[in-house]
């Protein structure tokens, strides 16, 4: 296969129809591989399935009109869709590809896919020439699939790198949403069912280099308030801010990290304990509870020995207006359960002594090890 | 310092409590229960000596009890057995149960629990009773205008290490003998 080839031309060439083709396919390719390879396809902007409220005259039943908002969507081919204004959604086409299904509120697949139409020919025509059209129009089909259809979305192969432009009638589907059906009449539109999702096109790139000195990622095409987003800043000093963006635009921060390396937080850390640190709890337990292990430590990891337990206790004698009390047992087990008993004996009652349970102030401590690999 | 009580809800007496700081346990929210397990494993291990040298473990299950995180009562970290949880909704209240001497016996029908005053209601009872290894969970009632009540258990002779659960009054873990 030979790599694309670009027309030239040379002075008194006779100019054929195929040479001013070939001048359009090339420009073509070239965007096509562009779209396809720079980028990954699916919806660039608009495509929403949206519904308008309506009420069936003969059976007063209630249904929506379902639309395909304008937009512009690039397929699998690097071909651009574009729908320049709204597309009501046919009920016919439904039932001509469903209609003869069972009643289900299970929704129906949508999809857009490219089409060619070609245009009358038009303006002054040779009396050497043909007379077939000179235009192509680059539309596009609505399609309604059947239930399960959408999976046909992640089988679809692209075109070899060097593939010309695919042009209809090669298909390329574009998920727009789904539909729901009931008695004739859509009912409801949704962007995900059976666990698949509207496609959006994105972007491949190993840099992403920000102009301005600012780079910033957001969740949504607009700044609006409430929402994330990750801010790079080359301003001095620079800095990383994930938080979310304020009524004024700006990026309240919820965590920074400064070009020292410091990380300021907003909220709580939790997450696997580094190595060297030190965690504590104290406090006081009765006999045969379990002394607890310091926030941020799980039995897993004294189990599998990435953290290791002190312990230390300190019977608590209990006070007595006569006679002594005194601490039989004060330990833990390897369960951390706490073993306390006490024996009191008063001479001024006699030889008898008699044994309770006690309790324990507690200091526990967790350390995790420094490893060579860190931690 | 946060105060977590595991108590018996039959009855409403604490039977461990740890008070801690800076520990890995979660907080009331007020909907979701903390399992007491946390606390306390699979069990509650309630240890007595019957002799020198020798000690019986009666064990409470974590399926019969349940955590109360109280306003702070140091005195419940000395005598758990002397407080109570009283109450439901909105908060339910940590009391101090008044104790009582009266004898613990078996009987040829089996344990019998006599509290000093007849009691105004039915009132629920929990005993635990050790045999060899085992624990024999034996509940009861003392009905209203009563002031004792037999519960069905036969042990072999010797001392049993034996825990009483009255509700409104202080539990009892002792040794009692039988002839």
């Amino acid at each position: 296969m030979t790599g694309p080839l670009r027309p030239v031309f040379q002075e008194g060439q006779v100019l054929a129809a195929a040479d001013l083709t070939a001048t359009v396919s090339y420009a073509r390719g070239a965007a096509a591989r562009h779209a396809r390879l720079l980028h990954d396809w699916g919806i660039a902007d608009g495509l929403g399935l949206t519904t308008e409220d309506r009420t069936d005259p003969a059976t007063n039943a209630r249904y929506v009109e379902v639309s395909v908002s304008a937009g512009l969507a690039v397929d699998g081919t690097g071909r651009e869709i574009v729908v320049t204004s709204p597309v009501v959604l046919s009920e016919a086409d439904f039932e001509e590809v469903n209609g003869a299904d069972q009643p289900t509120t299970s929704p129906y697949p949508v999809f857009l896919a490219s089409a060619d139409r070609v245009q009358s020919a038009a303006g002054v025509t040779s009396c050497a020439g043909g007379a077939g059209p000179t235009r192509v129009e680059e539309s596009y089909q609505v399609l309604f699939g059947r239930l399960g259809d959408e999976r046909l979305v992640a089988e679809q192969q692209p075109p070899a790198v060097g593939s010309a432009p695919a042009d209809p009638p090669t298909r390329w589907l574009v998920l727009l949403g789904y539909v729901r059906w009931t008695d004739g009449h859509f009912t409801a539109v949704t962007t995900t069912a059976r666990n698949v999702g509207i496609r959006y096109a994105g972007v491949r790139a190993d840099t992403v280099a920000a102009r301005s000195g600012t780079l910033a990622l957001r969740s949504e095409t607009t700044v609006q308030e409430g929402k994330p987003a990750l801010v790079l800043s080359g301003e001095d000093p620079p800095s990383l801010v994930f938080g979310l963006y304020q009524g004024s635009g700006s990026v309240s921060p919820l965590m920074t990290v400064a070009a020292n390396g410091n990380l300021t937080v907003a909220g709580s850390f939790s997450g696997r304990i580094s190595a060297g640190s030190v965690l504590a709890t104290s406090g006081t337990a009765t006999d045969g509870t379990l002394l607890p292990l310091p926030a941020g430590v799980s039995p897993a990891e004294i189990t599998d020995g990435r953290v290791a337990l002190h312990v230390y206790l300190t019977p608590r004698i209990p006070p007595t207006d006569a006679g002594l009390n005194s601490p039989v047992e004060a330990t833990v087990d390897s369960d951390r359960r706490v073993r306390c008993r006490m024996r009191f004996y008063d001479p001024a009652v006699g030889p008898t002594v008699s044994e309770q349970p006690g309790s324990v102030d507690f200091l526990v401590l967790a350390t995790v090890a420094a490893t060579s690999g860190g931690g | 310092m946060t105060l977590y009580v595991v108590y018996v809800p039959d009855t409403g007496h604490v039977v461990g409590a740890v008070n801690a700081i800076g520990a890995a346990l979660p907080l009331a929210d007020g909907v979701t229960p903390i399992d007491p397990a946390l606390l306390v494993g699979d069990a509650l291990p309630l240890r007595i000596s019957l002799e020198p040298g020798e000690i019986t473990t009666l064990s409470l299950s974590a399926r019969e009890l349940a955590v109360h995180l109280p306003d702070d009562e140091p005195g419940v970290l000395g005598d758990p057995l002397a407080f109570g949880v009283e109450g439901t909704d909105p908060k339910p209240a940590l009391v101090r149960l008044p104790t009582w001497d009266t004898q613990l016996s078996f009987t040829s029908a089996g344990l019998l629990v006599t509290v000093p005053v007849d009691a105004s209601q039915d009132t629920p009872v929990l005993a635990l009773v050790s045999e060899g290894q085992d624990t024999l969970v034996r509940p009861g009632t003392i009905t209203a205008g009563s002031r004792e009540v037999t519960l069905p258990v036969t042990v072999s002779a010797g001392q049993h290490g034996v825990l009483v659960l009255v509700a409104g009054w202080a539990g009892r873990l002792e040794e009692v003998a039988q002839q």
